[in-house]
């Protein structure tokens, strides 16, 4: 069982009958191995290892726990992980490993064939991390495990070169961030290839720098089984957008952040339950002008695609923007949304209302605004140009709103206390409104409270909740 | 008036009412009846029976949470008249272990079975190390992983080896020599 790693025996250790031997050692030693492999594989790595200096019977018991989790930096020197590697993933060794988890620093392991280890063992989860300084490629192997349910590689290479022999049977969960792909005129072709021989893909997060291409490249997802799509683009306006093809007819999380340029193109948004925006649609504000370019269209046309949501979030940028747009076009109905966490910058309060008009079932609200926002600081109110007017009152507040949550920590100033005040004096059937209360910076508690309790609520069954 | 009908399935116990004119105070009479009686599901019990003789009728429901014990039942074979036999398990562990299946059978949020699960594990370390071994042998993987983990992270709360070797009773069968160099073979992990 333990192969070339034989541990020593001297009879020093034999007591007698090996039956009485058993009943003397102590009850965790006395588990069978594959028990106590069990115990250490709910270890990192590290504590795992320790435990090899217990006694004789511990000392390769590490060894043969099914997961790793290393990283280079926990090691005196490259060479000593190097080493370790090595040794892990010695190519005689042929029990079964479930989970690796790769953190490597520097240049100069040998990550391929350590890679094809794992794989000839049956990997189910590979998480490989390198930096922007190595350059490390997986093996092809690779691209045809049977076994790999989550992929998770973060800068490294990937090159597909035989697209025969792409084949990822069981991949639920893949994370491509940051990859180089071979060549450039094969990362379009290698990236589609990739995605599409996954049959059972559900979650895909993509992140890439934008200026990693010279020239337009395409990502092409196209799955009939993906549900969540995450893309993350480190923007750059310099260079040409990279475009995005979403074809996935199951997809129901999308999260985006992007400038969401115009080449960025989903097909079917009917399934999309629940989206994620902090994308900009590649504008910085959105004037009158706006409207009739193909800009304007295509803000136009990506919300009408996500109208059938039930739960968004949204950042200040996109907010900003939509507010902006909304002074011009009219907002589709989210007739679906339930849900809304919204994150916004003060001088867009005023326009809450405005938005929320276009949700009429909403329930849940979360809101976060600029905790360090001086308008939201000062006490005094200037009548003619107040810092927070809320012009009307939306549907939802009437007739669907029950829980708010302000995430931002107020201090009990004025217009923080008029925000509130909106929602308890005109959300009919509110059910809870949550506050965080900065308790360093609120001059006064009790006055604060005493405030908080003497708004007017409307909703006689309303719950105020501070945190 | 109105009649009462009672039929009975394989599994389940179910009341039928039929009823043809009902007036105002009977039907109340008659919904107050209802709600007294006791819808019973009718579920199979099965009887386990420990290394040490004892044994223990438990729901289907409960036992199947068992992989083992599930095969044993579709195995007709295995079943003698007095039950099932479970040659590895006493009585006193197999009623702890009865007692983790009925609450993960019940309707309890995750929440809650978490914080039963951490009260559950506040046992002597030979109770956890015969309910590792007997959730093994009666293959109940909530149970084997949550056993597991509490051993796991009693010893993740040790510092050295010596502290592990102290927590669980190992004797330290190393010679001074060996034991040095095992630690630099593997000194990246006592850093």
């Amino acid at each position: 069982m333990f192969g070339s790693e034989k541990s020593k025996s001297p009879s020093r250790r034999w007591k007698g009958s090996s039956e009485s031997r058993l009943e003397e050692l102590d009850r965790i030693s006395q588990l069978p191995d594959p028990l106590i492999c069990n115990i250490l594989s709910h270890l990192p790595t590290k504590d795992a290892v320790k435990t090899s200096v217990c006694s004789a019977r511990w000392r390769s018991l590490w060894l043969w726990v099914p997961c790793l989790e290393l990283s280079s930096q926990s090691f005196s020197d490259f060479k000593a992980f190097m080493s370790f590697g090595d040794r892990f993933f010695d190519s005689n060794r042929v029990s079964c490993i479930n989970k690796v988890k790769l953190d490597i620093y520097e240049d100069g392991a040998d990550l391929k064939s350590w890679i094809d280890a794992t794989i000839k063992r049956k990997i189910q989860h590979l998480h490989v991390r390198c930096t922007p300084c190595t350059d490390y490629e997986m093996p092809s192997s690779l691209y045809n495990c049977e076994t790999l349910v989550s992929l998770k590689l973060h800068e490294v290479r990937v090159s597909l070169v035989d697209f025969r022999f792409v084949s990822l049977p069981c991949v639920k969960t893949m994370h491509l961030k940051y990859i180089r792909y071979g060549n450039e005129a094969n990362l379009e072709a290698s990236f589609k290839r990739l995605v599409s021989c996954c049959p059972v893909l559900e979650e895909l997060k993509i992140f890439a720098y934008e200026w990693m291409s010279r020239r337009a490249q395409v990502y092409r997802v196209v799955s009939r089984s993906l549900k969540k799509l995450r893309i993350k683009l480190e923007e750059d306006f310099e260079t040409l957008g990279l475009g995005f093809v979403i074809d996935a007819p199951l997809l129901s999380c999308l999260s985006i952040k992007d400038s969401l340029s115009e080449n960025f193109i989903i097909n079917n948004m009917d399934s999309i339950a629940k989206v994620d925006l902090y994308g900009i649609f590649g504008l910085d504000d959105f004037g009158e002008a706006s409207v009739v370019t193909s800009r304007g269209s295509r803000i136009r046309g990506f919300l009408l695609g996500i109208s059938k949501v039930r739960d968004m979030t949204i950042c200040r940028c996109t907010f900003k923007l939509i507010c902006q747009y909304s002074r011009f076009q009219p907002l589709p109905q989210f007739g679906y949304m339930s849900h809304l966490f919204v994150t916004l910058r003060v001088s867009d309060l005023k326009s809450l209302p405005t938005f929320l008009e276009s949700c009429p079932k909403l329930k849940s609200l979360i809101l976060v605004w600029d905790g360090n926002s001086k308008k939201m600081h000062s006490d005094g109110d200037d009548l003619h140009n107040p810092i927070i007017h809320f012009a009307s009152v939306p549907e939802c507040l009437l007739s669907s709103l029950e829980f708010v949550d302000i995430k931002t920590c107020i201090s009990g100033h004025a217009p923080e206390m008029k925000v509130v005040e909106y929602f308890l004096k005109n959300s009919a059937i509110l059910m809870k409104i949550t506050l965080r209360l900065n308790y360093y910076d609120c001059a006064n508690e009790k006055s604060f409270f005493k405030i908080l309790m003497a708004i007017p609520r409307r909703s006689a069954t309303c719950e105020v909740v501070v945190l | 008036f109105h009649f009462l009908s009672r039929s009975q399935s394989n599994s389940l116990t179910t009341t039928r009412v039929l009823y043809k004119e009902i007036h105002n105070s009977t039907a109340h009479y008659f919904f107050r009846r209802i709600s007294s009686l006791k819808l019973t599901k009718m579920s199979k019990k099965i009887v386990l029976k420990t290394s040490d003789g004892e044994s223990f009728e438990i729901d289907d429901s409960i036992a199947l949470q068992s992989e083992t014990i599930a095969h044993l039942i579709g195995d007709d074979s295995a079943s003698t008249s007095n039950g099932f036999p479970l040659a590895n398990v006493t009585s006193n562990v197999l009623s702890t272990v009865i007692e983790y299946c009925k609450k993960h059978a019940s309707v309890a949020s995750e929440e809650e079975l978490k914080k039963w699960d951490a009260e559950f594990v506040k046992v002597d370390d030979s109770t956890i190390f015969d309910l590792i071994l007997a959730a093994n042998y009666l293959n109940i993987s909530g149970l084997l992983d949550l056993t597991c983990q509490t051993v796991a992270d009693k010893i993740a709360a040790c510092k050295d080896a010596d502290e592990i070797r102290a927590t669980f009773d190992i004797e330290n069968d190393f010679t001074p020599e060996e034991e040095e160099e095992l630690r630099r073979e593997n000194q990246w992990s006592f850093q």
